[in-house]
């Protein structure tokens, strides 16, 4: 940590601002702050606030820097704007590139596909590219500003017979950015699947640095961070719980997603609200040019999705739906009381967007997917989430763009039993209401500025449980409501120096707020509680307030190398009681408050980045470094549901995780895909728990390797293979035993001391297009996947019993999930 | 609450399970383990002393012989003597008194260990009851027909056992309930056990008084023991005990009601 203050200080040192006099002309004390004084400080150990305080202090003078910079530019600018589209659906490019090679200059666009660059006047030739499209070069006149959308076509419909080759792959190693991957749906489309369910998560899983925790589970966990600690973000509302059917898929329905980037470090200022990774999933717009749509009929699941243009291509809409047949499997069962049951899951995602005019665009996108598990006459249980994003995109000038966001998320579970006189229904249920500005500043060509505020207003009822009918035994049970908002004012500038370096700073001031109604439990410090004090309507009970500095830094090598270096803060509000090995769907959020501090988490990482053979592949190495202050753990044996006394349950602690990840991506030519290796820990001390020594987390896993391939056989036959590999997770194993009225007991020493046998598995898939369109019109695809080729039995836990016919011995025993498991899936597209 | 482990069966449609070798740390063993539930039936009073052992140890576990055991109430003190090796017996002109506070000392290898615990009241039972639960495999649900009385804090362990076995001892048939959302409702037929049996079978059902730590104590039982295996497992942790000095297991004061039943065809 000190280490990397002293580095971001003498970068702050180094950086002279390409300003009016070439040099920059902030005075002189404040880089004395900054340098000696501060260094002194640190080193000296003050408070940590302290530090934040020197690196806010720093970040907000490269931020003048930047804005003097540009504001001072003398030299006759204009501006080329507009949108990167998909030639043949009008859908929005993101990360597109323009370039103007003669000066070396170029941008990208944004999440909408915007993009907007500010040239000297002139003539100038621009490059236009997307991986895997076709490039566009025109020459413009740049005597006035110009708006200007461009539709690049893909490489695929040209067929072989065009040579794609773009002029800016150097993505990789030019971006500031690092820790973050950007996944195209069609990549993960042609991946192996479980029982061919094409899954987003389950990519994000194949990345190094995300580590897994059981089989099959949606649950991932990002650099040392826990489960809730990822901001799962579909169209900018965040998802709660992204598993159905325990985990073993999840929410996402791969029709109606175009694409989804992670980030695992250096998240930038406009993310907040979690400690570890922001997963930020795009659905599709729909086919703005005709209709059309795509079908599929799988091993458990059919889907269907279906797209047009709307108001003569001013628009589109994309409508996708997804359900399974799980019950079928029930069916088979012998057993009773299981073949009767209804077991199903479905999502639902629809988007509209329509274009007002050049400057205004609407996008209305919503979503809805829901679990049902039905015992019949005996149990009910449900769960899913609903979200709805209603955004503006505002052009206010070929240099500014905006963006405003509404967004409603929830999440909510029932459970029931309908008869007897233990009939009883428990609901629970977590609401937010978002609201975002967001602004983008095309403020110079080596400047562009990100600034904008967020709210979000959670509603959480964590438990409300009644019994059914006159005989009911039960009595009421209703937790109190929690209301809490949270908000943050964030901006960074995305600035260039000269050709070599790159920064990208911005500080991010987040403040969370409990609102009454609400008792509030007081706790001694055995964690009992001794009274409670009542908060009443709308009173702002308890507060607080982060400052979130955020860093990255590029420095080209050369053409084919950089190093980059970031550093990201981050506070986090709401937390997830959740301490069971698979994903739960009984899970419940509760937010901070008077006994529960916001988690922080800083980070540190660096990396070097280089291409070979022609920008077709990418090989980077990562080092991290990160820590947790105020990291929530469970007492032993929590009781984490419909307990309203749940912040007794709570133990707190710190966390830290390191590691070092290795990434080679091919990504041209017909084999392509990636190799990934991560050397990692993530460790735990929580009070009260493991006798307050630090224990590994149960996600800690030594070494990871995924290995990800598709190959390109014949135009119309691909092949691909996943093969994972882990060390096994860490876990506690009795080291003694008692025996109570018969039953044996365990005794454990240290908590995960011991580790699961390592996991690894092969999946491969074939993906073969028909010769021929069905009835001259819908391509069809057939996609066979084996998951678990070599059927290894890897275990999903190891458990302790005791012999029914012989009580005194005890023995392991291994409990595994999926043998080899083949699939078939048809897609049908039109 | 025992019906959300019926999601399980969904996962064991997908899981198997298989008996393997695994090697296993020793921990710090040989403590001593206290298994000492007193009750007011009329009965031979015992408490058992064993010692902790290595987890493949697969014989019964050793005795702790030679203690000194000693169940005070708030009154009279009683003087337990070991008749068989690790069994401490309470003398005959032993009487529980309900909402007295018992303390148990024992001494044992130069150690002194001690715990307390309050004999609560029991309501009476009014009447058990049974439905055929599952044909196939003679599973029998007994239910309960009792008032529960108002105030909160009442805890409750239900034993159902056929007359005659030895399984009465185990914690095999156990369920444990606590009237948090219950309090003070009549409880007019709700399950309190699941067990196989056959027609013509007389069975026992007792419901005890324990205290809040014995529930926690039992419930944790059941989560390091029978219920774990399954998707939602929460990490494994120690049992807790209310003996203090570093020794295992539990002292139990409780009032016990009892009824019993046939099993008619």
């Amino acid at each position: 940590m000190f280490a990397f203050v002293r580095q971001s200080l003498n970068v702050c040192r180094a950086i002279s601002c390409p300003g009016r006099a070439g040099r920059t002309e902030i005075p002189a004390q404040l880089w004395t702050s900054c340098d000696e004084y501060g260094l002194k400080q640190i080193l000296c150990k003050k408070p940590f606030y302290m530090k934040d305080q020197l690196l806010t202090h720093c970040l907000l003078m490269l931020l003048f820097c930047g804005l003097t910079s540009s504001l001072t530019a003398q030299e006759e600018t204009y501006t080329l704007s507009g949108y990167i589209r998909d030639a043949s659906t009008g859908e929005a490019l993101i990360s597109a590139t323009v370039y103007v090679p003669s000066l070396e200059l170029g941008t990208t666009s944004n999440l909408y596909g915007f993009y907007s660059l500010t040239v000297p006047k002139g003539t100038h030739r621009f490059v236009f590219a997307y991986l895997g499209y076709q490039d566009q070069a025109m020459e413009l006149e740049m005597g006035q500003s110009i708006t200007k959308d461009i539709e690049l076509g893909s490489a695929s419909i040209q067929m072989e017979e065009v040579v794609v080759k773009a002029e800016k792959e150097d993505q990789h190693i030019e971006e500031v950015g690092m820790s973050q991957v950007t996944l195209n749906i069609q990549s993960i489309k042609k991946m192996p699947a479980l029982l061919g369910e094409v899954d987003v998560i389950k990519a994000i899983q194949l990345l190094p640095g995300v580590q897994t925790v059981g089989e099959g589970t949606s649950g991932f966990y990002v650099r040392g961070g826990n489960v809730d600690q990822n901001l799962v973000l579909l169209d900018e509302a965040p998802v709660y719980n992204v598993s159905h059917l325990l985990g073993f898929f999840s929410v996402f329905n791969p029709d109606a997603v175009k694409d989804m980037k992670l980030y695992k470090g250096g998240i930038p200022s406009q993310y907040g609200g979690r400690l570890s990774s922001v997963v930020d999933i795009r659905m599709k717009e729909g086919n703005a040019k005709r209709f059309s749509g795509s079908a599929g009929i799988g091993s458990i699941s059919s889907r269907l999705n279906l797209e047009a243009p709307i108001a003569k291509e001013k628009g589109s809409f994309m409508v996708a739906g997804r359900r399974t047949y799980v019950d079928m499997f029930l069916k088979l069962s012998s057993d009773t009381s299981l073949n009767r049951s209804k077991l199903f899951f479905y999502d639902l995602n629809s988007k509209v967007n329509f274009k007002l005019n050049d400057k205004n665009r609407i996008y209305l996108s919503g979503y809805f997917g829901r679990d049902v598990f039905d015992q019949s006459e005996e149990f009910r249980i449900d769960w899913g989430n609903r979200t709805g994003t209603l955004r503006w995109n505002h052009v206010f000038h070929p240099k500014l763009f905006s963006n405003l966001t509404y967004y409603y998320s929830e999440f909510d579970y029932f459970l029931g039993e309908p008869t007897g006189v233990d009939a009883f229904e428990w609901k629970s249920e977590l609401k937010d209401h978002g609201f975002k500005l967001d602004f983008t500043a095309f403020a110079s060509p080596e400047n562009t500025l990100r600034f904008g505020v967020q709210s979000i207003f959670h509603i959480i009822q964590p438990g409300f449980a009644r019994g059914l009918g006159e005989e009911t035994i039960f009595n009421e049970l209703r937790l109190d409501r929690q209301r809490s908002l949270e908000n943050a004012i964030y901006i960074s500038n995305e600035q260039s120096i000269g050709d070599r370096l790159k920064l990208n700073y911005g500080l991010r001031f987040s403040s969370f707020h409990n609102i009454g109604t609400q008792t509030v439990w007081n706790f001694d410090e055995e964690f009992e509680a001794v009274d409670s004090s009542f908060h009443g309507g709308g009173e702002i009970y308890n507060s607080y307030y982060s400052f979130e500095p955020r860093l990255g830094i590029r420095y080209k090598l050369d053409d084919k190398s950089s190093v980059k270096l970031s550093y990201n803060r981050m506070a986090q509000y709401i937390h997830l009681a959740s301490n069971t090995t698979a994903s739960s769907p009984l899970d419940i959020w509760f937010p901070s408050g008077p006994n529960i501090k916001p988690q922080m988490a800083d980070q540190i990482a660096g990396g070097y980045f280089r291409n070979f053979l022609d920008n077709g592949l990418e090989a980077s190495v990562e080092l991290y470094y990160k820590t947790f202050t105020n990291a929530i753990d469970f007492r032993d044996h929590a009781e984490l549901l419909l307990n309203e006394k749940l912040e007794g349950e709570l133990r707190f602690g710190e966390a830290r995780a390191y590691g070092m990840e290795l990434l080679l991506k091919k990504t041209k030519g017909n084999l392509t895909g990636w190799i990934g290796y991560t050397l990692s820990r993530t460790e735990k001390k929580i009070d009260q728990i493991n006798q307050n020594q630090w224990y590994a987390a149960k996600f800690d896993k030594t070494h990871d390797v995924s290995v990800v391939l598709s190959y390109d056989w014949r135009p119309r036959i691909n092949f691909s293979a996943n093969w994972v590999y882990s060390t096994g997770g860490a876990v506690t194993f009795p080291t003694g035993r008692y025996e109570v009225l018969g039953t044996i007991v365990p005794v454990y020493s240290e908590r995960n001391g011991e580790r699961l046998p390592s996991y690894h598995r092969l999946d491969i898939a074939a993906t073969i297009k028909g010769r021929k369109k069905w009835f001259g019109a819908i391509e069809n695809e057939w996609l066979i996947s084996v998951y678990n080729v070599y059927n290894r039995k890897n275990p999903y836990s190891i458990n302790f019993r005791q012999e029914a016919d012989n009580p005194s011995v005890t023995y392991a025993e291994k409990t595994y999930l999926f043998g080899a498991l083949p699939s078939v899936t048809l897609n049908l597209k039109f | 609450m025992k019906k959300i482990l019926y999601l399980l069966p969904l996962l064991a449609l997908l899981a198997c399970t298989e008996r393997i070798d695994l090697e296993l740390n020793e921990g710090d063993n040989q403590k001593l383990v206290v298994d000492a539930w007193i009750t007011d039936q009329p009965k031979e009073q015992f408490v058992r002393l064993t010692l902790t052992t290595s987890y493949y140890y697969n014989q019964a576990a050793p005795p702790a012989s030679e203690a000194s055991v000693q169940l005070s109430d708030e009154e009279t003190t009683y003087i337990l003597t070991e008749r068989e090796k690790g069994y401490y017996y309470l003398p005959g002109d032993f009487r529980t008194k309900i909402g007295q506070l018992y303390t148990l000392d024992i001494s044992y290898g130069g150690k002194s260990y001690t715990a307390t615990s309050l004999l609560r009241p029991i309501s009476p039972i009014d009447s058990v009851g049974y439905y055929l639960d599952d044909p196939e495999e003679n599973l029998y649900a007994i239910t309960l027909y009792a008032q529960e009385p108002a105030g909160e804090g009442d805890n409750y362990f239900f034993k159902n056992y056929k007359r005659g076995t030895t399984t009465a001892d185990t914690l095999r048939n156990a369920e444990i309930a606590n009237d948090e959302v219950v309090d003070g409702n009549y409880i007019g037929g709700a399950d309190i056990g699941y067990e196989t049996y056959a027609v013509g079978d007389t069975v026992d059902v007792e419901m005890y008084s324990i205290q809040r730590e014995a529930f926690d104590y039992f419930l944790a039982i059941l989560l390091e023991t029978e219920f774990r295996g399954g998707p939602f497992d929460t990490p494994p942790a120690n049992v807790p005990t209310n003996i203090s000095g570093d020794a295992k297991g539990f002292f139990i004061m409780s009032a016990v009601s009892s009824d019993w039943l046939v099993i008619e065809e």
